[in-house]
């Protein structure tokens, strides 16, 4: 359908406009200017900054410079998460841009995976699409795909080219007529105030009776504090890509057109702001 | 929930109800030695967790490569704090072979193992992280450095044919991860 090819379109070219600033305490040798970036929804911190990196090295002496992370009041930011994620689950109802700090020390070894290059971003990526396969096909559809087809996958990501992508990934989404849809769906529930860093369990996306199960359905098996409780004012929003899809959503359709690059969905359970 | 008969040697694989069960085993076995392996839940679920077990031991952390010519061999129980098994070898259940020798003044680090249940590949999967005593994590150079050379070579051919760094599923801290990196396509 039309409609649906335009929604992977948006959904790639998702942009979130970024303010980046200096941690205050880094040592410069003048004052740093903040520096603005949009950024892709569908890819990683550590992918697309190194113009931000380039910009406050600027006013820096290479000996006081060290990985570079990012913060935002106080959390260090996860770059293995995407992008999209983090903003959604950390920022998505305070006003924009999203404002980011960077930091050149005191790397936070005990919260942050390191990033010393980009292989380690793609290695991750990659990761990330066979363990969806893993769970939609059992792995034969990216078993099959040679190395070359691999490597299109993250060029495409890394390069933000839609259509090298999705000549690539659309094997990726495809299931025998028959069965209705992946063996599993490929997702993760994300709460800011949990502990645990997200839910991620078995899911099937139709019924023994061929009934495709919703959004709704997915959410009341794995995280039914989400959804109101009858006549109590809904107290959660869940989010998607900045948007909060109906509940009736069949959860086989999320998984094909919401889904990130790494071919899974990833929801964020946030409060339902109080003002 | 998970029904996988039909996987191609399916032997390989556990569902999730399988793999407790023999935790269960493992783990009273572990008892029955005084191994140290202990159950965590998450969240208080009974349901949910996965087999813990922590280790001192004297390792290198400057970064130099080991060097058994140094250190003298000690008894394994020598290098314990109170509560915890000393395991050398940092690990490494293999017998054969003398104990890993540790040398006095060494500083002492503190591994950790997780094994947890991956839904996804339906297999166990092995997160280990280790820190000095202040809280420092070592890098996986130093946690390589600490792994005795006659092992070293064996898990670098495989079949785990690396070590990375992961966010552990349950605790959402950087781990370091067994991985078995599996066919290479062409």
């Amino acid at each position: 359908m039309a409609d649906d090819k335009d929604v992977l379109r948006d959904v790639w070219f998702g942009r979130i406009p970024t303010c980046f600033m200096l941690y205050q305490d880094e040592v410069t040798e003048r004052e740093a200017e903040p520096f603005y970036l949009l950024l892709p929804r569908v890819s990683y911190l550590t992918l697309v900054t190194d113009k931000v990196k380039k910009h406050f090295l600027k006013v820096m002496k290479q000996e006081d410079v060290e990985e570079m992370w990012f913060e935002y009041e106080g959390t260090p930011l996860k770059w293995h998460y995407p992008i999209g994620v983090l903003f959604d689950l950390h920022a998505s109802n305070t006003a924009l841009p999203w404002s980011v700090t960077v930091h050149f020390k005191s790397f936070p070894e005990r919260d942050l995976l390191h990033c010393p290059s980009n292989s380690v971003i793609e290695a991750h990526f990659m990761s990330g699409i066979k363990e969806a396969d893993a769970l939609k096909h059992k792995g034969q559809v990216i078993n099959d795909m040679q190395k070359k087809d691999h490597k299109q996958l993250w060029m495409g990501l890394q390069n933000d080219k839609f259509d090298q992508f999705w000549a690539m990934n659309r094997k990726l989404m495809e299931y025998p007529t028959e069965e209705g849809g992946f063996r599993y769906i490929p997702f993760r529930i994300y709460q800011a105030m949990s502990e645990r860093p997200f839910i991620q369990k078995l899911f099937r996306p139709v019924s023994p009776e061929g009934q495709p199960y919703t959004l709704g359905d997915l959410l009341k098996e794995m995280c039914p504090s989400a959804l109101p409780q009858d006549d109590e004012p809904k107290r959660y929003q869940v989010v998607i890509h900045g948007i909060e899809p109906m509940l009736e959503t069949p959860v086989q359709w999320l998984s094909e057109h919401l889904s990130h690059p790494d071919n899974f969905l990833h929801i964020s359970i946030i409060p339902v702001p109080s003002d | 929930m998970s029904d996988d008969t039909d996987l191609p040697g399916s032997s390989c694989y556990l569902d999730e109800r399988t793999f407790r069960l023999s935790c269960g085993l493992f783990l009273e076995h572990s008892h029955s030695l005084n191994d140290g392996w202990a159950w965590k839940e998450v969240n208080g679920s009974e349901a949910e967790g996965y087999m813990k077990k922590t280790v001192m031991v004297s390792c290198q952390v400057s970064g130099m490569p080991y060097q058994s010519s140094q250190s003298k061999p000690v008894e394994a129980s020598d290098a314990l704090m109170e509560d915890e098994q000393g395991f050398p070898n940092c690990g490494m259940e293999e017998a054969g072979g003398e104990q890993t020798a540790v040398a006095e003044g060494q500083p002492v680090v503190r591994y950790e193992y997780h094994v947890l249940y991956s839904c996804s590949y339906q297999i166990p999967v092995l997160y280990f992280r280790a820190s000095t005593l202040e809280g420092r994590s070592l890098s996986l150079d130093e946690v390589w450095n600490n792994v005795h050379p006659n092992y070293q070579q064996r898990l670098r051919q495989g079949p785990w044919d690396t070590i990375t760094q992961q966010e552990h599923p349950l605790l959402g801290q950087p781990f370091s991860c067994c991985t078995r990196v599996g066919r290479r396509s062409s």
